[in-house]
């Protein structure tokens, strides 16, 4: 009996020895067992050439820290905004990513106020860390996009082309233009409409006023509607945008003035129908259908809805011509279209018919534009091609000219 | 009206309504004449509320009223005049924001349509006609063959394009083949965009015979 209290005693004195062990340990210790280090290399920049919203912020792991193995659960950015008296969490990144270091873009912030930041450190344990706050630093807004001058210096290429050219045609310069066989049917489908005593139907696409091919189809509607007001017929302008519904109306009666038949101008004939892509077309079928027009003009910007329209046009018997940039939509106006106008001839269609010196002039200041545009590429496929022959890289200097460089 | 009760409803009026837009294959009729002008009553309604909600709310009533920023008053004003046209007196001065519109429309898509339709267009183009393909003879040739066909028909395409210099001898041959290439562009085009939309009408005729089946069913029964 004696003998097993004294083992006992013994083990419990073995016991209580490891436990003052354990609890010393715990002091001797380095902190950094259990506390976490600070993020280093904090680094805020402004990002160049944008509207003066955006700081770039980047920072590299703590000392120590290996892909977040090492205790470190996540790093958080504090931003302090002004005005404001403590720093709010803007960003967290979870220390598991395999990144060196941390990039942020702090956006939606205000050009020329002052932001401060710093980056916490979040051990498993809940201990923290920060880093000091960086120097406060302001958002710069740039006046000038340099990555956008290539963009720049083409468009003063091609606007002093094409005032060139107006000018030219201005002061009598004959302008050739070849024959665009979609654009002479116009006169053709017009003239038939006549013959039958039946309306036009121009569609001016589905898009919005900002788009080139609506405009470029307001431009045609006017030189449209004057040889119908010439020809005293009707015309039947549907319109699915809102703003470009009055503009269509502007350009058809102000086309029905020049012409001289101003009372023959009927302002329900230019009408909104609704902003609904596929009930536009049920409407504009069902007009088709109802109406019977003898020409139908599908001329701007199309979507799914254009085969419906061409096929309903080619079903009522009308001379179609569609023209369109949208090359998704074209295929479909060839196969059910008896003309169509292909692209940059759009664009052309208002000067090939109006012949008007002005319009003549743009389209002159285009082609060359076109011809420059020919010029460039043969030279950059030339210097491409001498570059691989010859394992070099003459070429880049001219590929960084034209190159698009994205950004904001 | 429960919810289940609801779209039991909704899926047989829009079952009835796709048979109506369908009825149009055959000729005009008053049942396509009623879904036509449902669709566009319905559209018109929808948009006038969409833009109350998504457009005057937040940019006009939020921005002027509650924020104070007067600035937005502007285009509102601008959208306003708009609706002098509705007295013949006064209807010039709706040209003052079609004017605006026109101007900053035209103005603001040059520089973008030149950026992506040319600028983008010249990048993409300016390609080596030779290709080497390492340790490969049939690569490098198929390759090379590849980018001078790429070249070339671009070059043909914008060649059709010019519209100062008749189509005729050379330019004529150069252009005829920029059309042929336009053609099968479009000829690849077609088929991609038809078997799209053979995926629409099996949509539609899977609700016919799948959900607007079934809630007849579940009318009846």
């Amino acid at each position: 009996m004696g003998e097993i209290v004294a083992t006992l005693t013994a083990r419990r004195s073995f016991v209580g020895s490891l436990c003052f062990l354990a609890v010393l340990s715990l002091f001797l210790l380095p902190a950094s067992a259990w506390a976490v280090e600070p993020a280093l290399d904090l680094t805020v920049k402004d990002k160049p050439l944008d509207a003066g919203e955006v700081l770039k912020i980047a920072f590299s792991r703590a000392s120590g820290d290996s892909l977040g193995r090492t205790g470190i659960v996540r790093y958080e950015l504090l931003r302090q905004a002004p005005g404001e008296a403590v720093f709010k969490v803007a960003r967290s990144f979870a220390a598991s990513q395999r990144l060196g270091r941390f990039t942020y873009d702090d956006t939606g912030l205000k050009p020329g106020k002052h932001y401060q930041y710093k980056v916490r450190t979040v051990g498993a344990d809940g201990f923290t860390a920060e880093t000091a706050p960086c120097p406060p630093t302001a958002p710069r807004r740039q006046w000038f996009f340099t990555n956008k001058l290539n963009t720049l210096v083409a468009t003063a290429i091609f606007c002093a082309f094409v005032l060139g050219f107006i000018h030219a045609a201005r002061r009598g310069r004959p302008m050739f233009i070849r024959r665009i066989a979609g654009l002479d049917a116009i006169d053709e489908a017009v003239g038939r409409c006549t013959e039958m005593g039946k309306p036009t139907l121009y569609v001016p696409g589905i898009s919005t006023i900002s788009d080139v091919a609506t405009i470029a189809s307001l431009n045609i509607l006017g030189q449209v509607a004057k040889k119908i007001a010439q020809y005293q017929t009707r015309i039947l302008v549907p319109n699915r945008d809102p703003i470009v519904f009055p503009v269509a109306q502007d350009v058809v009666k102000e086309a029905f003035i020049e012409a001289g038949y101003p009372h023959n101008y009927r302002s329900d004939d230019v009408y909104f129908v609704t902003n609904d892509q596929f009930a536009y077309a049920a409407a504009v079928c069902g007009t088709m259908v109802r109406e019977k027009p003898g020409a139908n003009l599908f001329l701007g910007m199309f979507y799914a809805e254009s085969l419906v329209l061409a096929e309903t046009g080619a079903s009522v018997g009308a001379i179609q011509i569609a023209g369109t940039d949208a090359i998704s939509q074209l295929p479909f106006f060839v196969t059910a279209c008896d003309y169509t106008i292909i692209g940059e001839e759009l664009y052309a269609a208002s000067a090939y018919i109006g012949r008007e010196p002005t319009l003549l002039g743009t389209l002159k200041g285009q082609d060359l534009f076109k011809m420059v545009c020919l010029g460039v590429i043969c030279l950059g496929v030339l210097l491409m091609t001498l570059g691989v022959i010859f394992r070099g890289k003459p070429y880049d200097d001219i590929l960084q000219l034209i190159t698009v460089r994205s950004g904001s | 009206m429960d919810a289940t009760a609801g779209s039991v409803v909704w899926t047989l009026v829009g079952g009835v309504v796709t048979l109506a837009i369908f009825s149009f294959l055959y000729k005009d009729n008053p049942l396509y004449k009623l879904a036509e002008h449902v669709a566009v009553g319905v559209s018109v309604g929808f948009l006038m509320v969409n833009y109350y909600y998504t457009v005057f709310m937040p940019k006009v009533w939020d921005n002027v009223v509650h924020k104070g920023q007067f600035d937005y008053l502007i285009p509102h004003i601008l959208g306003l005049l708009l609706y002098s046209r509705f007295v013949p007196k006064w209807g010039w001065v709706s040209r003052l924001s079609l004017a605006f519109l026109l101007g900053a429309g035209s103005g603001m898509s040059i520089a973008p349509s030149l950026e992506s339709r040319v600028l983008k267009q010249i990048e993409g183009t300016m390609a080596s006609l030779v290709v080497w393909v390492p340790g490969d003879a049939w690569g490098t040739i198929l390759q090379t063959l590849v980018s001078v066909f790429l070249v070339g028909g671009t070059i043909a395409c914008l060649v059709f394009f010019l519209f100062s210099v008749e189509h005729k001898g050379k330019v004529g041959k150069l252009a005829y083949f920029g059309r042929l290439c336009i053609m099968a562009g479009f000829g690849a085009s077609f088929g991609y965009t038809v078997m799209a939309r053979v995926s629409l009408l099996i949509g539609r005729i899977q609700f016919l015979t799948q959900d607007w089946w079934k809630a007849i069913g579940q009318l009846f029964s």
